[in-house]
């Protein structure tokens, strides 16, 4: 299990989603892998707030500028300035050694702060816990500790999902941000976010 | 991903690829601890999970028709559960068609949805009010066979129907003994016109929608009419690797498919107009010379001579008693040469006089120069004209097919407006000129599997199973055959049978996992004739529309319970695939397989004829029916198979078993119809399509473009052409009742801002849509996106206006009651020689 840092602490692995919106055919099975994998318990319920099913992925339509038809897909950014790390009274939220954010559930009183500061709306409450959730999901995380890929990219059928560490330059994300245009969602929120939008080659 | 050093040196055996989706849920929640540590990035160690009590089972994706191949890891001798079964797509690297798509992810769902028949039900009230009783399976079974007697003694065999997407051999196990040779499939709603189209041009044994399709993985370009790409999801990871590699891929649509968010081009058009398109494409290629003239010139029939009347010039007509299925050419030599003469030199361009046998004189011209007239109608700007789309990008579309050696594909849902063969005609006349067959990044023709099937009939009428059982059947003619004579299967004649009685009456109906309201065109005729039926019994897995409708519900087994081995479509080499069973029904499920079904109601309605496929009544145990017939089938194919192929049976099992896939050869490029000709009457690519005219249907062979027949042309500002498409998630009879389809599948309906605009519609406002030819009446919620072209109004189908009473009564599946069903709108018009049926409507939409 990857530790949890201090304040000011510099993680070892900055690990980091990216996800190819050149491939991605919006087919939805990473949103449907999310849940099953980290919230069995939510497969037959909605998530109300989202009015979705419990996913800690969301999708979002949008047109481009050039009127171009789009679909997002966003999640926890596991931003390296984190909004809602630095707002929880409670230093529930913090980020580990593989620079992710995570929640430590025993903090956590359910006061919501992190759920209204993230500027990426990615948190969502569990009906049962009342407790705050996002990615990574906890069943995600062990999958990562054992080395293998989290649900949403091994599940996607158009190689459109990876999930590597930025500190080495030859890990696979490494390589596609250097060879592929790529961008960051919301850039000038100052979060620094680590989810990255590939856009072409 | 290759396999790896660890994995080619290790004689342990490992599922390749990365653990998938499922490695997940066995970590954490489900407690499997003893799991884990088979779990590397190596691979899964699937010997090393047995050994700790975990089964690997390949198996086929049923959530669609597309038969991807998926994996399971199940525990075993645990009860059935979720818990205890993981599902994800199979990593093989080289398995050819590789799951899963947001169908696939929604398999599990199925299996244990709150929707799931769970027992037979028989009807109490009256039909549509969905009021049912659990009753037991010998008590529905045999009222079954005591109505089905009864109808087959009163009206004839011929009056039972069956009807079904996937188990058309299970359905003929009841139907052939019986004497009704009425099995008669969705296609005509789905892929008619593609088959006609392509039978017309290229023959029987090549005009099947799986049978020819672009070599994806070395593709350059592919241009898609009217084709989503929705399904099979292997295709699409192909392509995904393809445009890695630069490749282009073009969608002509009239609303933006999902697979195009991938870095697609869309080129938006008007509904039924892709003739158009195609044929200006044509024209662009032909007046450019950007064709491959040594493939129009040896492998198409553009250098066969055509008399004045437009028929072939035939042997026949040249010499006393030549053949009428000679055709002739002008060589250069000037001399008239027969196709089937070795070498032939033709001339493309020959118009004259010959002199027939008979000593007249008749005018004849090549082909190819009544192509180049009948072109000149479509200029790009003609064709712009008609398809909304500018003549330039019909231009681009031309060159870029041409310099980057592309190929468009062939469709495979395509029975929309009623003129979708004339679609299929026109891009596969484009595909002639482009001469890009069966070559390296081309359209590749897929060779047979060798599969034996489980029963079949020879043209005399003697059916024999795989088994050796045989007997013979005196009426062979499908309904829909005495109406349409080129159909591959028009359900609409049953319609017409129930309704009109004409040719003859049909008054019992059987459905397996047929999804009528959301499969047939006009919802309210399909009502008004299932009213009039004496008996509709339905075989499914979830609860249907239909099944408010149905006399008695039967409860199927899902893929995830079944055996079964299958042949792999859309790919390019000879692949076959097994089907294991991954676990039993949830508890609380009583569902059987389709074909024991099949033949316990025929053992029980004609106990001697059930003896005729090999079924006797100490097979009504289910387990015993497995052993003792469907078993020894299921092994009998494998065998067939492995002679064929000169392998040994238990060897094929085995490697089945190992991988979920044989891929028996791999793609041989050339072959067809270069050195294996096609079975058109020339044994070429007929652009200009002989047997229609031949038979009488046409006047000439050519692809034309003429407007929809099947719908009124809307006019007037609030009037719109409505069309509908597949999601890759909800798109499917099974999966558009699953529990996240409704919140990751958009049922409102689509309109283009500019359209919303002029009616003063805003986003999710709600809206009255009006059939202007069926006159239903239904509100939704709109969407307004650019995502569907102006003047045309867009619904994925089968996600919405689901009306049975199961869903309104569960708060959980509220949400897919909402939205429309396109076959409210569509007033099922059918070609009277294709028997192709139309899905697009026409509406009328107004703020409510
Ligand atoms: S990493 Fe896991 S928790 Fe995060 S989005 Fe992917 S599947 Fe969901
Ligand atoms: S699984 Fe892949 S293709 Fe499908 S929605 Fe997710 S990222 Fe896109
Ligand atoms: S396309 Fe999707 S639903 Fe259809 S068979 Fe393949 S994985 Fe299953």
């Amino acid at each position: 299990m990857s530790t949890r840092l201090r304040k000011g602490q510099a993680p070892t692995k900055r690990m980091a989603h990216v996800w190819d919106a050149s491939k991605c055919i919006a087919c939805g099975a990473c949103v449907m892998a999310c849940t099953s994998t980290n919230n069995p318990d939510m497969m037959m319920r909605e998530e109300k707030g989202w009015n979705s099913i419990a996913s800690n992925i969301r999708r979002i339509d949008s047109v481009s500028a050039q009127g171009r038809p789009e679909v997002l897909l966003v999640q926890c950014q596991h931003c390296e300035d984190a909004p809602c790390l630095n707002t929880c009274p409670f230093g529930a939220t913090y980020m580990d050694d593989n620079g992710m954010i995570r929640l430590d559930p025993r903090m956590c009183s359910g006061c919501s702060y992190c759920v209204t500061s993230c500027p990426y709306n990615v948190r969502w409450f569990h009906p049962d816990s009342k407790l705050p959730k996002k990615c990574m999901g906890d069943t995600c995380l062990e999958l990562v500790d054992k080395g293998l890929q989290p649900a949403c990219v091994q599940s996607c059928p158009a190689g459109a999902r990876d999930y590597g560490d930025l500190n080495d330059p030859n890990s696979s994300v490494s390589v596609t941000l250097r060879t592929k245009r790529s961008r960051r969602l919301l850039e000038n929120a100052g979060t620094e976010p680590k989810y990255f939008v590939v856009e072409g080659s | 991903m290759k396999p790896t050093e660890q994995q080619a040196i290790s004689r342990r055996k490992f599922l390749i690829g990365s653990a998938a989706v499922a490695a997940g849920v066995l970590l954490a929640d489900k407690g499997w601890v003893d799991a884990q540590p088979f779990f590397t990035p190596e691979g899964v160690d699937v010997e090393g999970l047995e050994r700790a009590g975990y089964l690997v089972r390949h198996t086929i994706c049923h959530q669609c028709g597309a038969g991807c191949g998926l994996t399971a890891l199940v525990k075993k001798d645990a009860p059935p559960s979720e818990e205890n079964m993981l599902i994800f797509g199979n990593q093989h690297p080289e398995h050819p068609q590789r799951g899963m798509c947001g169908r696939g992810a929604t398999a599990p769902y199925t299996w244990n949805s709150p929707l799931r028949l769970r027992k037979p039900l028989k009807r109490v009230g009256e039909r549509g009010e969905g009021s049912f009783e659990e009753v037991s399976w010998d008590q529905a079974l045999d009222e079954i066979a005591a109505k089905v007697r009864e109808i087959v003694e009163r009206d004839g065999a011929k009056a039972m129907a069956f009807s079904t997407h996937d188990y058309k051999a299970e359905m003929q196990l009841l139907a052939w003994p019986l004497g009704s040779p009425n099995v008669i499939s969705q296609a005509s709603t789905c892929n008619t016109a593609g088959v006609v189209g392509r039978r017309w041009m290229m023959g029987s044994g090549f005009d099947h929608h799986a049978t020819i399709d672009p070599d994806y993985d070395n593709i350059r370009y592919v241009l898609f009419p009217g084709r989503s790409l929705n399904a099979p999801i292997g295709a699409v990871h192909r392509l995904a690797k393809a445009r890695e590699h630069g490749a282009k891929v073009v969608f002509l649509n009239p609303a933006h498919p999902d697979v195009a968010f991938a870095n697609s081009d869309w080129i938006p058009c008007v509904p039924g107009t892709d003739a158009a398109f195609m044929l200006g494409v044509a024209h662009v290629l032909v007046s450019e010379e950007k064709y491959d003239e040594s493939f129009v010139l040896n492998q198409t029939n553009l250098p066969f001579l055509l008399k004045a009347d437009g028929k072939p010039l035939t042997q026949e007509d040249l010499v006393a008693d030549g053949d009428a299925n000679v055709f002739a050419l002008m060589s250069v030599d000037g001399e008239i040469v027969f196709h089937d003469a070795a070498g032939i030199q033709p001339e493309l361009t020959y118009a004259g006089t010959v002199t027939l046998a008979d000593g007249s004189d008749a005018a004849v011209t090549t082909a190819w120069n009544r192509l180049v007239t009948h072109l000149a109608d479509y200029t790009p700007g003609n064709a712009a004209q008609i398809t909304g789309v500018p003549a330039a990008t019909i231009t681009r579309v031309a060159r870029d097919l041409f310099i980057m050696r592309g190929v468009v594909e062939d469709t495979w849902y395509n029975t929309r407006n009623g003129n979708d063969t004339d679609v299929i005609m026109g891009l596969m006349t484009v595909n002639a000129l482009l001469g890009n067959l069966d070559q390296v990044g081309g359209l590749g023709v897929r060779l047979g599997s060798k599969l034996p099937g489980m029963i079949g009939r020879a043209s005399d009428g003697t059916v024999s199973l795989i088994t050796g059982d045989s007997f013979l059947m005196e009426h062979t003619k499908t309904i829909d055959k005495e109406i349409y004579p080129e159909t591959n299967a028009t359900f609409d004649a049953v319609f017409q049978g129930i309704l009109d009685e004409q040719p003859y009456p049909i008054t019992g109906l059987m459905l397996v996992g047929a999804t009528i309201f959301h499969r047939d065109p006009n919802v309210a005729r399909a009502i008004e004739a299932i009213k009039k039926l004496d008996l509709l019994v339905t075989v499914d897995i979830v609860h249907q529309e239909i099944c408010d409708w149905s006399d008695y519900v039967l409860p199927a087994e899902m893929f995830l319970e079944r055996d079964h081995i299958k042949g792999i479509g859309w790919t390019q080499g000879i692949s076959v695939a097994l089907q294991r069973k991954v676990t039993d029904p949830p508890a609380g499920v009583d569902a059987r397989p389709d074909a024991w079904i099949m033949l316990e109601i025929l053992r029980r309605a004609y106990p001697q004829r059930a003896a005729m496929v090999g079924h006797y009544d100490w097979m009504s145990d289910v387990a015993t029916w497995k052993n003792e017939w469907m078993h020894p089938i299921e092994e009998l194919r494998i065998e067939g198979l492995a002679n064929a192929w000169n392998r040994d049976p238990a060897e094929v099992r085995r490697e089945l078993e190992e991988n979920g896939f044989i891929t028996f050869q791999p793609k041989q490029y050339g072959l067809t119809p270069y050195n294996r000709p096609f079975a058109s009457p020339s044994g070429r690519l007929e652009v200009y399509a002989f047997r229609p005219v031949l038979r009488g249907y046409r006047e000439h062979g050519f692809a034309t473009y003429f407007d929809p027949p099947a719908y009124t042309m809307p006019r007037a500002e609030d009037e719109f052409f409505l069309v509908n498409g597949k999601s890759p998630i909800g798109g499917s009879g099974v999966a558009g009742l699953a529990f996240p389809t409704q919140y990751l599948v958009d049922n409102r309906l689509w309109l283009n801002p500019a359209d919303a605009e002029r009616l003063g519609i805003a986003m999710d406002d709600e809206v009255e849509v009006e059939g202007l030819d069926t006159g239903w009446k239904a509100k939704v919620n709109v969407n307004v996106t650019p995502r569907v072209i102006a003047g045309t109004a867009f619904v994925y189908s089968y996600s919405g206006g689901h009306r049975q009473k199961v869903v309104a009564d569960d708060p959980r599946f509220a949400k897919l009651s909402k939205g429309l069903a396109p076959h409210w709108f569509s007033k099922s018009w059918v070609d009277p020689i294709t028997g192709s049926n139309s899905n697009n409507a026409s509406v009328r939409i107004r703020r409510a």
